[in-house]
């Protein structure tokens, strides 16, 4: 057929040309306009490359045809993809995507599997192969695309391999779908929980969802009546205990007039269960606290979430082309929309919360307030003051988190915060204790929140309130808490100080000077027990002022004593820099001679006495670096000037035994910084 | 080929003349010193360096002779100029060529016959081999001379002899392990100083020249050196008679490179 197709396309281009015959021409000339479309489409297998989605490439094999030079995938697909590269040890994964497309859309049955396999035991012969035994996971999808929807049922079912065979059911779902939206039966189990509900053709949860937790001692089923999407029943029963959820806030009851949205079953619609659930009671009176409830929601949450996104997602990477293929199953709830003034108060109540938290955050774990809040009457006591604010602060936090959540707008405000919140409780005055006595100071706390606030004005009001208030309490007991952090600091740089003082005293004090050393050990010992001695007959701010300054300089006269360390080394490499060899004719011996003598001798005679006398002529602070560094400096400057044509530079040190002629004469700014 | 050729005059000389010995009439008893004369000498030697291998060599003495009553500087006898160009095989041998033109002065100035001034020039070559020890140094040299000598008389004509001077010196610093600048030396001379030529029938032995004297090395570039000769050599007219001299020396030593600048930088150490 293929042959025949292209035989006929050979025509179709001109190379045969029937002649004479006008009715056979025409009836050939139907004929090939009829065949034209064939060959546009003729089958073809590609073989290859081929990135299935964003994340995820490998090979492919799949038939085509072509179109104005485009792919058209039509016929039979398969997916492969192998690692073992990236996987630990001997770990090998595959994962194969097989099904068929009809004019480049999905179109018939199609699967998803993936295995990860880690060989088991040792290599046996079967017949003529060397096999391997192993253990690991298999995951697969299963279901059926019609023009691109998945529609009818499908199923998604994770299984336990050991010796090479199924052992046991990890995972399964089993869902219907009707143009890509869940519908319909919905079964779910993994290894500890089970789920059994339905979906309305649009979607929605629908009747009774019976939710099996088997993984504790006692069976816990819970019971969630839907209609329509809408929530209206929750009952958990624990062993032979029913338990009724009380929910507060989440209307169940649509009215005319009333906004309500269909969402999808995402983390919003958890959170709105989680925020309103209050707890369990059964009808005589037995109470299950929230946090159980909400235990359960958790693993509720958990179990339904992979029932649905498994058909979509493993462990996170897309399966399909496209990250949501699918419709997510919907809920209804009811909406109580903000206001523009609410959305801004919200906004900048959080901000305003966030920053007061950190206030007194910052304050209480402050180390200087945990030194010194006993010896500190001041600290001492807005240690309590802020103490309480933190109290309050958790209490306010309960609701600010929730207006900090987008759930929260699916909530009736009004019905839920009295039921959470019960006010705010500030004392008329603290008490703390200092010196082993009790003292009570009156204080000026804002005016308490009441737990029935009706408006979201209030609380931002109260906020605002405190935040103002805390700025006051700022601006008293943050400059003491500073002085304590600045004398420890102080502290340090003190130590710090008093090491260099030692260090400098022992180093112009012990045998190991060498003679430049010793020139100007003594003024610089006498310097830096006068400098010292004047410190400490500072003021603790204006010791504060100059430390940093002290400490500078007593480092760099110890920086001082490690310049004139390399005086000797500098001069010696200096001498042998200067000293070349020389060939005598007269006694046939090689001999050494300075070179650039005037230049060698400045050095040596002239000017690194007179580094030196400068020095001890006047050591200040501000000058100790720089007449430091004027060794090193002089000491690179004839090293450079041993390279160059100096003959200039000594005819004129023929003339000059002046230092400062010299240095300025080698090209060196003298420095005195 | 030159110096093979003066080598084998030499040799020829030397058995001519012991044969003339052998048979000669009335052969004196002994050898006859006649009363050492006194001379001072003092020189500058120049070696001044003009390329890695070529130094100009340079000599320049003035000599006075002794006369009764005023020994060792009697009048300037001679001045004394050599000149040559030195190349520098290796550190310990070397090889130099050039002229001399040596300035005799008469005694007696142009009195009678005398001629106040004669010159004498000559041809000069010579190869100087170092031998290298821990302490000290030892020196070879072979200088061969050409030259056309004649009295400080009117009528006097140029007679032209042939030199064959071997030397062997040392110089042994004395206050340092090596010859270095500031060292002190003592060095040991002596040469010996053959001659041949037409004129010489029984002098083959020009001259022994024993110099120990003392130096001083300034500085690479300068050294000076202080001794005495004695020398003793066969007289023109009666072999068997040997003149002998005192000869106080003062010498200085100079050595200078005139290289480039650049050439004379050394190589740049890497041990920074």
């Amino acid at each position: 057929m293929k042959r025949l197709m292209y035989y006929f396309c050979s025509v179709k281009r001109g190379i045969f040309i029937p002649e004479n015959v006008v009715s056979v021409s025409l009836l050939l000339a139907i004929t090939l306009i009829s065949l034209i479309p064939a060959c546009l489409y003729a089958q073809n297998t590609y073989s290859g490359k081929y990135q299935w989605n964003e994340g995820l490439s490998g090979k492919a094999v799949y038939n085509y045809v072509l179109s104005e030079d485009e792919k058209i995938k039509n016929g039979s697909f398969l997916f492969t993809r192998e690692e073992n590269d990236s996987l630990d040890g001997d770990a090998f994964a595959r994962i194969t995507i097989n099904g068929e497309y009809l004019q480049n859309t999905k179109n018939g049955q199609w699967g998803y599997e993936y295995k990860l396999l880690f060989p088991e035991g040792g290599p046996y012969i079967d017949k003529l192969h060397i096999l391997r035994n192993t253990q690991g996971i298999r995951y697969g999808v299963n279901g059926f695309f019609e023009k691109g929807a998945a529609t009818g049922e499908w199923s998604a079912l994770e299984t336990k391999i050991e010796n090479s065979r199924v052992t046991d059911t990890l995972f399964y779902s089993f869902v219907s779908f009707t143009k890509n939206r869940f519908s319909g039966e919905v079964i779910s189990q993994n290894n500890l929980n089970q789920v059994k509900g339905s979906l309305t053709q649009k979607g929605l949860f629908e009747g009774e969802w019976i939710i099996v937790h088997s993984d504790s001692t006692v069976p816990v089923v819970e019971y969630l009546s839907y209609k329509e999407g809408i929530l209206f029943g929750h009952e958990i029963k624990i062993g032979n205990q029913s338990y009724t959820v009380m929910y507060s806030g989440m209307d169940h009851d649509p009215q005319e007039n009333e906004l309500w949205e269909e969402i999808p079953l995402n983390n919003d619609y958890w959170n709105v269960l989680y925020f309103s659930s209050l707890y369990g009671k059964t009808d005589s009176g037995d109470m299950l606290p929230s946090t159980e409830v909400n235990d359960l929601l958790d693993k509720s949450h958990d179990l339904l979430n992979r029932t649905f996104s498994s058909f979509s997602a493993h462990e996170g990477k897309a399966i399909w082309e496209s990250e949501s293929p699918f419709e997510d199953p919907r809920v209804k709830l009811r909406k109580y929309p903000y206001s523009d003034t609410e959305e801004k108060m919200i906004g900048e109540m959080i901000k305003s919360f966030s920053t007061i938290e950190n206030v007194v955050h910052t304050f209480l774990s402050h180390p200087q307030v945990e030194v010194n809040k006993n010896s500190d009457r001041e600290i001492a006591l807005y240690h309590q003051v802020y103490s309480v604010y933190s109290e309050a602060f958790n209490k306010l936090n309960k609701i600010v988190s929730l207006y900090n959540n987008p759930a929260f707008e699916y909530i009736n405000r009004q019905d839920l915060i009295p039921e959470i919140f019960s006010g705010t409780e500030y004392p008329d005055s603290v008490s703390y204790i200092f010196h082993d006595s009790i003292h009570r100071v009156k204080i000026d706390f804002p005016e308490n929140l009441p737990a029935n606030i009706s408006t979201l004005e209030e609380l931002f009001g109260h906020i605002k309130k405190l935040q103002l208030q805390l700025i006051r309490h700022q601006e008293y007991i943050q400059p003491i808490v500073d002085k304590y952090e600045l004398k420890t600091a102080l502290s340090d740089q003190e130590s710090e100080l008093i090491e260099k003082r030692d260090t400098l005293i022992y180093l112009y004090e012990n045998s190991a000077m060498n003679d430049y050393h010793r020139k100007l050990a003594d003024q610089i010992s006498g310097f830096v027990k006068k400098e010292f001695d004047a410190y400490t007959n500072l003021t603790v701010t204006e010791r504060l002022e100059v430390i940093a300054n002290i400490n500078q300089c007593f480092g760099e006269l110890i920086e001082l004593y490690s310049s004139l360390s390399k005086v000797p080394s500098q001069r010696e490499r200096i001498k042998e820099i200067y000293t070349r060899t020389v060939w005598n004719p007269y006694t046939f011996t090689d001999m050494k001679e300075i070179v650039k003598e005037r230049i060698y001798d400045a050095y040596t005679d002239i000017l690194i006495d007179f580094l030196l006398t400068d020095i001890s002529n006047s050591i200040a602070c501000d000058k100790i670096k720089g007449k430091s560094d004027n060794f090193t400096l002089l000491f690179e400057k004839m090293k450079e000037l041993r390279l160059e044509d100096t003959r200039e530079l000594e005819k004129k040190l023929k003339k000059t035994s002046d230092p400062r002629e010299i240095l300025e004469l080698m090209g060196l700014k003298f420095m005195k910084r | 080929m030159m110096i093979y050729y003066f080598i084998r005059r030499l040799g020829f000389f030397l058995l001519l003349h012991l044969s003339v010995f052998s048979v000669a009439q009335d052969p004196p008893e002994e050898s006859v010193f006649s009363d050492p004369s006194t001379e001072f000498w003092a020189g500058s030697y120049m070696n001044f360096r003009v390329s890695d291998k070529f130094f100009w060599a340079g000599e320049f003495h003035l000599r006075s002779n002794g006369i009764e009553g005023r020994p060792f500087v009697g009048y300037m006898s001679k001045i004394y100029n050599r000149h040559g160009i030195k190349y520098m095989f290796s550190k310990y041998f070397n090889a130099t060529a050039g002229g001399v033109l040596r300035l005799n002065f008469s005694r007696y100035g142009n009195e009678g016959d005398n001629k106040a001034l004669v010159l004498e020039p000559r041809f000069w070559h010579e190869y100087v081999f170092a031998n290298s020890f821990d302490r000290f140094m030892i020196y070879h040299r072979l200088r061969f001379e050409h030259r056309w000598t004649k009295p400080n008389k009117d009528d006097a004509e140029y007679r032209f002899r042939n030199r064959y001077r071997y030397m062997i010196t040392a110089k042994i610093p004395l206050n340092k392990k090596k010859l270095v600048p500031g060292a002190y030396y003592f060095s040991p001379f002596i040469e010996l100083i053959m001659q041949s030529g037409k004129s010489v029938i029984a002098n083959p032995l020009e001259d022994l020249r024993i110099y120990p004297h003392f130096g001083y090395i300034i500085n690479p570039q300068y050294s000076v050196s202080l001794g005495i000769l004695y020398t003793t050599g066969q007289s023109n007219a009666l072999g068997y008679t040997y003149r002998q001299r005192w000869i106080p020396r003062a010498n200085v030593y100079i050595n200078l490179d005139f290289r480039k600048q650049s050439m004379k930088i050394p190589e740049i150490n890497l041990r920074d």
